[in-house]
């Protein structure tokens, strides 16, 4: 097993911590691995639940990909740990997804699920935190009905910060498709949102 | 009143009518920054300004945007612990192991390694201090009592170093007067508590702790010097992983 910390040289301290937790992983340290567990669980289950809105499915996606990454952590070959278990992730959320597809008896049921909230900002007034919930709300009711495929690229491509070549190999599809992918679903979360995007201004 | 209210709902329409016709992925695209030839964006920004649904279009897809975006920010909490247990890892071909003696001790070094290490190092200095003391107060009593012929040696405190007297001849001040090595970390003497001590009586302690103790002294400390400096070096080595998983947690 080739030492990641010997290949990889970083200043980021968050990364040299993630390469030393995997090196003592792939060493049969499974208290290490768990430490990589715990420091994404949240962060992971966050990216898969905008992907699978159901979360249950989504819980049930992020398990399955850190079986996979476990699984597969001696094919790891340097670079950032938090993205390449994002990657995992994001094929995990897409099985799910095709899954889904194949089964499409039951809608997502995000649109009445208030269990979490992000919480509120400890500056921000009563009204803005009330917003800010809403808007959030509000937005993952309508990106609970795109459809998958497009709430895929917004999602990688807003929320997870992904260019348009990354996307395009991650989904196995041209950029351009990836592109066509975004606006229509962008122009179809107006049309969801037409009546609230007065939360949505200024 | 009712022929103007009849007017403006005409120009509505007359205006969703026009926007019907309007390239929507056109303006979507030029929301998201996406429209690379000239002539498209110049095309886009006509429509942005003659047409009023267009213009709202543009502006709630950019709306969109940033509220996409500043989703990224609120990360959902896990609902559960999906933490491998032993018998997962098992199944998923691994060859786990319990967290061992040496992950144990890796981990053990990393926490308490540099009050342990700076510890030794400082009981090594000491002891390397006194030994070195002993000895040069073993062979200076020795000459003294040569060069003098019997003659007593005044042994000052005042004379001897502030932190305990660890200077040449201290030990045959006040406390450091026993045969113990150990009287040298004593208190300070006053000067009235200046003795003469003759050379016989300082000969005789420095005979008890002996050059060969001194030395096995000397020895020690700098072992223990050494594995102080070790012991803080690999606590330092191992820090920046555990500095890190902290505040990330």
């Amino acid at each position: 097993v080739e030492d990641l910390r010997a290949t990889t040289v970083t200043d980021d301290p968050v990364q040299r911590r993630d390469l030393i937790l995997l090196q003592r992983a792939r060493e049969g340290d499974l208290d290490a691995f768990n430490d990589l567990v715990v420091c994404y669980q949240d962060k992971l289950f966050a990216l898969v639940v905008r992907m699978v809105p159901d979360r249950d499915q989504a819980s049930d996606a992020v398990q399955e990909a850190f079986f996979s990454a476990y699984r597969n952590m001696k094919s790891f070959r340097g670079g950032s740990v938090k993205s390449w278990l994002s990657r995992i992730s994001i094929n995990a959320a897409m099985d799910a997804q095709r899954l889904k597809k194949r089964r499409p008896a039951d809608p997502y049921p995000e649109l009445e699920d208030d269990t979490w909230q992000p919480p509120a900002d400890a500056s921000a007034d009563p009204v803005t935190s009330s917003l800010t919930s809403e808007r959030h709300r509000a937005l993952n009711g309508a990106l609970a009905q795109i459809t998958h495929d497009q709430r895929t690229a917004i999602v990688l491509y807003d929320v997870e910060g992904y260019d348009y070549a990354e996307i395009a190999e991650i989904m196995k599809v041209s950029v351009g498709t990836v592109k066509s992918r975004i606006h229509r679903g962008r122009l179809a979360l107006r049309g969801l949102l037409l009546d609230r995007m007065d939360l949505f201004r200024g | 009143v009712a022929d103007q209210g009849n007017e403006i709902d005409e120009a509505v329409l007359a205006a969703v009518a026009r926007h019907a016709l309007h390239d929507e992925e056109l303006i979507a695209a030029f929301a998201t920054g996406d429209v690379e030839a000239d002539a498209d964006a110049s095309r886009a920004q006509a429509l942005i300004d003659r047409c009023t649904v267009c213009r709202d279009l543009h502006h709630d897809l950019v709306d969109i945007g940033s509220a996409l975006r500043a989703a990224a920010a609120s990360p959902a909490p896990a609902p559960r612990d999906f933490r491998l247990s032993v018998d997962d890892a098992r199944r998923l071909g691994g060859q786990p192991r319990a967290r061992g003696f040496l992950a144990g001790l890796r981990e053990s070094i990393a926490t308490f390694g540099r009050p342990v290490g700076a510890t030794l190092a400082t009981f090594g200095l000491v002891g390397l201090l006194v030994g070195s003391a002993t000895l040069g107060g073993f062979a200076s009593s020795s000459s003294t009592a040569i060069d003098r012929g019997g003659t007593p040696v005044l042994a000052s405190a005042g004379a001897s170093p502030p932190a305990g007297g660890f200077g040449a001849g201290s030990e045959l001040t006040g406390p450091a007067q026993s045969t113990d090595v150990t009287g040298a970390f004593g208190p300070l003497a006053s000067p009235k508590d200046d003795v003469a001590v003759p050379a016989t009586q300082g000969n005789r302690d420095a005979a008890l702790i002996g050059p060969s103790a001194a030395a096995w002294l000397l020895i020690g400390s700098i072992g223990l010097l050494v594995a102080g400096i070790v012991l803080v070096v690999l606590a330092e080595r191992r820090r920046p992983g555990m500095r890190a998983r902290t505040q990330d947690r």
